[in-house]
């Protein structure tokens, strides 16, 4: 008997046991499809998260005083350790790097336009660094601050729009903390910059009481150049600051975030997110494969007397496994077929009605690949067991 | 034709099989069944384990934050909060009726702090003392909250005092905030990750201010209210919203400030939980489909390999009626099998968690919940191959071999 003929073999056993190959290969069917929906949720909630931040742009380092991620408990967030504008001048001459700036917050403060007002993030920066950064989204009317402004805000386009009773525009006067503040420009919409609100680190500066330390900053903004590598500039500002605050690299007391740190998070979170759904829809492919095993046994049971006859014609073990084991992986087959089209309509589906999904290509061989080797796993013991069915009292079963 | 022994051999070899595959469909309802309530189970222990941990400050306070509770959806960025609170307002509810104590607060967002010689940034909380020690009910481990007027004192949380600096604060030790020192005069006990004060600092709400540079302002961020009794907060809720509203002088459906009570959070999470537990329990669900696909051709190849039976029974008289009850019975059976001890494995699994600290918890209602589901399950993948059987006619089934 060579392939071809054991393949023929496998499915004329199929067709004369129709609806029950049907059954069982629904089993895989939706257990496959189920796999293939929800990785591919998670993998499409992983691509927008990613777009979101790569529109951003990735020509950007942000040094952090502490570990922000390092807490592990609900509350505010705590900030160990500290930055002082020392450590931005010590970088500022880093090759690579087209605007840095020191920013300074006072965390929430009051916020008052007319008689409305709400609790804002208020961020003081240097100016000439973050027109550089803003330029790629742009302004949608007014400008960006100049140079020593100490009375001017730029406001992000959903706190100019919605924030307040009356939309606010440029030349309007707000309120930070009671001291007036004239607003210079609005940036266009952009998931960065939409609830910022930035004035003057100087001007910010008015609204932190901290008079031990006036050089304390909280944290510093870096542009590097368009097309050059990140990593090698944020490396050696890492090790310029360390150097500053006399620590080894390995205990520092601050943390640099770059647009490729920030996608290594993420993808390792929605990357748990995958294996914990697919292990979640794995189940039912626990309980599809347990179906295949169920009709293999059946069909043994069945086709002993033929299996007797293939015995005294003189098949071998090897061939009668092979026999039955191409069946298996065949309903493995199908099913992982019919199982990935149907994932791969319903994710179709799902994106129609504007929820992230994303099926990779490697998803859909992944899904495939994994029915035929259930398959062949749940095939194993039924077909080990018409292997070795005795030629005699096979052939004697009714 | 055979001898005896090897008849007796055939028909004994025809039950194993046949048992094989009915543990084998059993199987595939257990998996289901089980995965089904150790899920559920994990989700329904989170909502247990928050809502403990929640409880433990209480249920008599009310919680009024600055923003319009009608603004909700996931955004990027800081949450703002639309509206302000004004330190007549927390005067104002001082008056309201059900209302015991009132303490209006103030947050310094990003402060600078020193311990020794180790600095950082974190939040602090300027607080009036009044309702704080009442609100506070998760307790004092040393020390007591600040009295009126202490504007040198800071209480510390749980982690606050233990390990955000890499000294342990001690009570009486001496902290520097935003250039200024104050004594430790009481920390916390330790509350849990999901409530929780572990991380705050309280001082005086007037130096908060001073330090904060917000002299002069009438504005808070929270005012912390606690009721007479846990039976007054929903009718003092009420009263402080009308209240509120009106001073501000918006309608009270777009009141611009909101109000969080130990129901209304616990609602909130309640509605958060019940979401993942629904949504583990449907993904979970999908297994018990294709268990339900493992019973109906179980079923199915037991009504081929039965044909000459049906149709000696139909012969001696048996109805439709009474072949599919027959058929419905052994399908739910198995349904009932599988989903007792599916119902077993994950409780003791969902139990071993407990054990182990993980948050799991299994209602004796879930479990009897999917013991009927496994039932419901069993028979409704029983009915084609039932009605199947019964339609059998009595002479075709008997010719069968």
């Amino acid at each position: 008997m060579n392939e071809i003929e054991v393949i023929k073999y496998g499915l004329e056993g199929l067709k004369y046991r129709k609806l029950r190959s049907w059954l069982t290969i629904l089993g895989v069917v939706i257990g496959i499809a189920s796999i293939v929906i929800l990785i591919a949720l998670a993998q499409g909630l992983d691509r927008s998260v990613r777009a979101q931040i790569e529109g951003f742009g990735t020509n950007f380092i942000q040094v952090l005083p502490g570990n922000p991620f390092a807490s592990g408990s609900f509350g505010p967030p705590v900030f160990k350790g500290a930055l002082f504008e020392q450590d931005t001048d010590s970088v500022r001459r880093v090759p690579g790097i087209i605007g840095i700036s020191s920013l300074v917050s006072p965390g929430f403060v009051n916020f008052q336009f007319k008689n409305s007002s709400y609790g804002a993030l208020v961020t003081g920066i240097e100016p000439e660094a973050f027109d550089e950064y803003v330029k790629t989204t742009g302004m949608e009317s007014g400008q960006f601050l100049k140079g020593t402004d100490h009375t001017g805000v730029v406001l992000g386009n959903r706190v100019a729009k919605t924030a307040f009773k009356d939309e606010v525009e440029t030349g309007k006067t707000v309120y930070i903390n009671d001291v007036p503040f004239k607003v210079r420009g609005i940036i266009n919409p952009a998931a960065s910059f939409d609830d910022d609100v930035y004035i003057d680190k100087h001007a910010a500066r008015q609204f932190i009481a901290d008079t031990e330390d006036p050089d304390r900053i909280f944290w510093i903004f870096i542009i590097t150049e368009q097309g050059r590598e990140v990593k090698p500039i944020a490396d050696q500002v890492e090790r310029t600051i360390a150097r500053n605050h006399r620590v080894k690299l390995e205990d520092k007391d601050f943390s640099l975030m770059t647009a490729e740190s920030i996608l290594a998070t993420i993808g390792a979170i929605f990357g748990l997110l995958s294996i914990f759904l697919g292990l979640v829809a794995g189940i039912s492919l626990v309980v599809g494969s347990i179906g295949i095993a169920n009709s293999m046994y059946t069909s043994v049971l069945e086709r002993t007397r033929e299996i007797g006859i293939l015995k005294a014609i003189g098949a071998k073990e090897k061939i009668i496994i092979q026999i039955f084991l191409s069946e298996a992986a065949i309903i493995g087959l199908v099913g992982g077929i019919g199982g990935v089209a149907l994932g791969l309509s319903v994710s179709w589906l799902f994106i129609q009605f504007g929820a992230p999904s994303a099926v990779s290509i490697e998803l859909v061989i992944a899904g495939i690949v994994i029915s035929v080797i259930v398959g062949l796993l749940a095939g194993y013991f039924p077909a080990k067991k018409a292997a070795q069915l005795e030629p005699v009292q096979a052939l004697a079963y009714e | 034709m055979a001898s005896n022994v090897e008849i007796l051999n055939y028909a004994l070899n025809n039950m194993r099989h046949r048992k094989l595959r009915s543990w084998l469909t059993i199987l595939g309802i257990v998996i289901g069944i089980a995965s089904i309530v150790l899920l559920v189970s994990v989700g329904q222990g989170l909502d247990r384990e928050i809502k403990n941990q929640l409880s433990s400050i209480g249920t008599s306070y009310i919680i009024l934050t600055p923003g319009s509770p009608f603004e909700g959806g996931f955004r990027f960025g800081p949450p703002a909060f639309k509206g302000a609170l004004f330190q007549g307002d927390a005067d104002a509810i001082r008056r309201l009726p059900g209302v015991k104590s009132v303490s209006a607060a103030v947050v310094i967002g990003v402060a600078n702090i020193q311990f020794k010689d180790e600095k950082l940034s974190s939040a602090v909380v300027g607080a009036e003392p009044y309702a704080m020690d009442d609100f506070l009910t998760v307790g004092f481990e040393k020390g007591k909250f600040l009295s009126e007027g202490d504007t040198s004192g800071a209480v510390l949380g749980n982690n606050a005092a233990k390990t955000l600096f890499k000294e342990e604060i001690t009570y009486g030790k001496t902290i520097n905030i935003n250039g200024r020192d104050f004594r430790v005069k009481g920390i916390l006990k330790k509350g849990g990750s999901f409530s929780s004060f572990d991380n705050f600092i309280f001082i005086d709400m007037g130096v908060a201010r001073e330090i904060g540079k917000t002299v002069g302002s009438k504005r808070i961020d929270r005012i912390f209210v606690i009721a007479n009794s846990p039976e007054d907060v929903k009718e003092a809720e009420l009263a402080i919203q009308r209240e509120i509203s009106r001073r501000h002088k918006v309608p009270l459906e777009e009141r611009d400030f909101s109000t969080n009570t130990a129901e209304s959070i616990s609602k909130t999470v309640g509605q958060i939980t019940d979401l993942l537990s629904v949504f583990l329990g449907l993904i979970a669900g999908i297994s018990l489909i294709v268990g339900m696909v493992g019973i109906a051709n179980a079923m199915f190849t037991s009504v081929l390999e039965r044909t000459r039976e049906i149709g000696i029974l139909k012969a001696v008289g048996a109805n439709e009626k009474a072949i599919t009850r027959i058929f419905l019975f052994e399908a739910a059976l198995i349904g009932l099998v599988g989903g007792s001890v599916g119902a077993a494995i994950g409780w003791g699994i969902s139990i071993l968690l407990g054990a182990l600290g993980a948050p799991s918890y299994t209602s004796v209602e879930f479990v009897a919940f999917c013991l009927l589901l496994s039932i419901v399950v069993g028979t409704l993948s029983g009915y084609f191959p039932s009605r199947d059987a019964a339609r059998l006619t009595p002479v075709e089934a008997l010719r069968f071999e």
